[in-house]
């Protein structure tokens, strides 16, 4: 039976502690509780005591100043029996490198995501060692050029031609979007969904109405589309609360832009969003989420619009305006440069504004339709 | 590629200050040689420096009073308090006194003073000697935070409060980066850089664990002091899960504003904060709050943070391990902001 002592954490600043002197010599045997020698801290001077019983035989001399946790002296059962073996495996034991994570690894996160996006098992991906993001997309490309001339959905469009949109929203909104989206070869709509429980199975522009707008997540995680857009543009809370309520849900959102449309220099537009006819966005114009802009609405250049807002035809804004969320614009607007408009506003049609506009605000303009009646 | 320990980086930037200002001081308890501070931090400097090192009694509220008044007299006093906790019995002379004079003189005096004092856990030194509390004191007009971290020098950021700041700097420093060599030069995988634009009036350092040449990054993360020495390894350990990370870590802890994060975040749409205090009403919450504002017309930003659990910090190692954040937290966090 052997005994390894190691320096004691006796003061929890140290790192170290200073052997003074040992009590004992070579080879005695000591009685466990006995004193054997004096450390040294750097406060306080301790007598060591031995925790069990065997032959005093140390490593560290006295004036050594041994790391906490390093090797004082051993106990040994026998005056002369070696130590080297018992020291020499020690520190094998302490060499050994911790072993934090499990060694199976086979895939990094990027690669396991991109595979997941794509409805592929990550498993069935080849590759040697670790598969990465660069093998998913070999796979992805091996498999478009291998399957195209056969996969044919509703045996017409080819997969890896159009992206595949589900519209949300059944009404007129929807005969917009999907004026738009006949009008591109890059997409195609291939399914609708409404709450409305009387729309269901009903045809839009040659597009069947699949059920409630619950059934995107489960539509999308098997295969059906590639992308959603909201089609209606009346109710901004809903239109809100959808988009985060699917996007939540891991439904991705695409744009719909009809090519007539004019995108200049720079700009940054996020998802969901639906473009009619001859809309503009000027140089280094940033666009969020989910907005709905009808025909003719002009998005001057260096403009940062919000998300979750509609838009009449003809809203015309300057440069550097700022449009926060869930905004809402009638017919016919005019804003000058600069102005800021605060989210969850209402611009009624033929307003022309030309300064601040605070949150939630009502913006109506001051038109007297009918001034005075004739005289006889 | 290794560079000088924290801690001796730090003892350099002090024999630096005392050359170069004699109207500098250091001050605190048991700061004399041979045993030299706490943390030996100020090893070597009395007997270097006779009658500029002062060892002090047992009274943080008299020892930074003392200062308050030297500073305000002409020294320059450089305080060590040996453990940030018992920053509350000097909190008084910080608030309502260092603070408030420059101001209340109508700028007629300045309180050039620095008090350093290290933070954080991980050494299983108990509930009160283990604690992150600088975020108490965040948010005072007229009293600078900054907390360097192993990325940037923290003696160039030591020297800089005390030579060339007028106002009260309270100087974090951390326990665990003291022994760690410093990776102001990066890594083989970590890319270190300090911004053109800084923070208040300090620098911002930005460590990718990418080229940007080669990819743009993934997760955008936010944090200062001795998180970076958590940040050293999750980063690296993310090069192997293809995840890129751009981290910021300003120096100086004020309220914003952070642009150079906020044209990160619009890139990334996804940001971990990370600071090492426990959980809520803390450095984390005021940059969300200056994401927030800075990026209202964005409504997808994931935003995501990581502090210490709501609890005391226990003495008990594994136990303080789990509370406190740590390598894998941030990487496994990161990860899961991914998806």
């Amino acid at each position: 039976m052997t005994l390894i002592a190691r320096a004691p954490q006796l003061n929890v600043n140290d790192e170290s502690i200073l052997v003074v002197e040992w009590l004992k010599a070579e080879g005695d045997l000591v009685k466990r509780g006995e004193v054997v020698g004096l450390l040294e801290t750097s406060k306080a001077v301790s007598e060591f005591e031995a925790e069990e019983s065997g032959h005093f035989r140390p490593v560290a001399k006295p004036g050594d100043r041994v790391p906490v946790h390093g090797i004082l002296f051993v106990l040994t059962a026998a005056p002369d029996q070696p130590i080297e073996g018992i020291l020499a495996a020690q520190a094998a034991t302490a060499a050994a490198p911790a072993e934090e994570e499990p060694g199976d690894k086979r895939w990094t996160k990027k690669a396991q995501l991109l595979a997941q996006k794509h409805g592929i098992r990550i498993e069935d991906i080849p590759a040697v060692g670790v598969v990465r993001e660069a093998d998913v997309e070999q796979f992805l490309r091996a498999r478009e050029s291998s399957s195209a001339p056969a996969d044919l959905i509703d045996g017409v469009f080819p997969t890896n031609r159009a992206e595949r949109v589900l519209i949300v929203g059944g009404g007129r909104g929807a005969v917009q979007v999907l004026d738009v989206i006949y009008s591109t070869p890059r997409q195609r709509p291939v399914g609708i969904v409404d709450d409305n429980p009387s729309a269901a199975g009903k045809l839009v522009m040659g597009v069947k109405v699949l059920g409630p707008a619950s059934l995107a997540p489960k539509l999308f995680r098997d295969g059906a589309f590639d992308a959603a857009v909201i089609a209606f543009s009346n109710d901004l809370q809903a239109r809100a609360r959808l988009f985060l309520e699917l996007t939540g849900q891991g439904v991705p959102f695409t744009n719909v832009i009809d090519p007539s449309v004019k995108v200049h220099s720079n700009v940054a537009m996020g998802k969901g969003n639906v473009v009619i006819a001859n809309c503009r966005f000027g140089a280094c114009a940033i666009v969020g989420d989910n907005n709905f802009l009808s025909a003719f609405v002009n998005v001057e250049h260096h403009n940062v619009l919000g998300s979750h807002c509609t838009f009449g035809p003809g809203v015309m804004t300057s440069s550097r305006v700022i449009i926060g969320d869930r905004c809402r614009f009638g017919t016919g607007v005019f804003i000058e440069p600069g102005v800021k408009i605060g989210p969850e506003s209402i611009i009624a049609s033929g307003c022309i504004i030309t300064s601040e506009v605070p949150a939630r605000s009502i913006v109506k303009a001051r038109v007297e339709t009918v001034i005075r009646p004739r005289g006889a | 590629m290794s560079g000088p320990t924290c801690v001796k980086d730090l003892n350099a930037a002090l024999r630096r200050s005392m050359q170069a200002d004699p109207r500098v001081y250091v001050w605190g308890e048991d700061v004399l040689d041979p045993y030299g501070g706490a943390f030996k931090v100020t090893a070597g400097l009395s007997r270097e420096f006779p009658g500029r090192v002062i060892t002090t009694p047992i009274s943080e509220a008299a020892i930074v009073g003392m200062a308050v008044g030297a500073a305000m007299r002409g020294l320059i006093p450089v305080v060590e308090i040996m453990f940030g906790d018992f920053l509350t019995l000097a909190a008084d002379q910080l608030v309502n006194h260092a603070s408030k004079f420059a101001g209340m003189y109508n700028g007629a005096v300045a309180v050039p003073l620095v008090v350093r004092t290290p933070m954080g856990g991980g050494r299983a030194y108990g509930p009160t000697h283990s604690q992150t509390l600088e975020k108490h004191l965040l948010g005072v007009p007229g009293l600078r935070v900054v907390a360097p971290s192993h990325f940037l020098s923290p003696g160039s950021v030591l020297e800089k409060a005390i030579l060339h700041d007028p106002m009260p700097v309270l100087f974090i420093e951390n326990k665990l980066l003291y022994p760690l060599a410093l990776r102001d030069q990066g890594t083989e995988r970590l890319h270190v850089e300090l911004l053109a634009e800084p923070v208040g009036a300090y620098p911002c350092v930005r460590v990718r664990n990418y080229r940007s040449a080669d990819v743009t990054p993934d997760v955008t993360v936010v944090s200062y002091g001795g998180v970076s020495r958590l940040l050293e390894k999750s980063l690296e350990d993310l090069v192997d899960e293809e995840v890129w990370v751009e981290a910021f870590l300003p120096v100086e802890l004020r309220a914003g504003p952070y642009p150079a994060v906020a044209r990160s975040c619009r890139q990334t749409r996804r940001v971990l904060l990370i600071e090492e205090s426990t959980a809520g009403f803390g450095w984390t919450a005021e940059v969300a709050r200056g994401l927030a504002q800075e990026m209202w017309h964005d409504t997808t930003l994931k935003l995501r943070s990581l502090e210490a659990a709501e609890s005391v910090v226990p003495s008990q190692r594994t136990m303080e391990e789990a509370m406190l954040p740590s390598a894998k937290r941030i990487r496994d966090a990161v990860l899961e902001i991914m998806e």
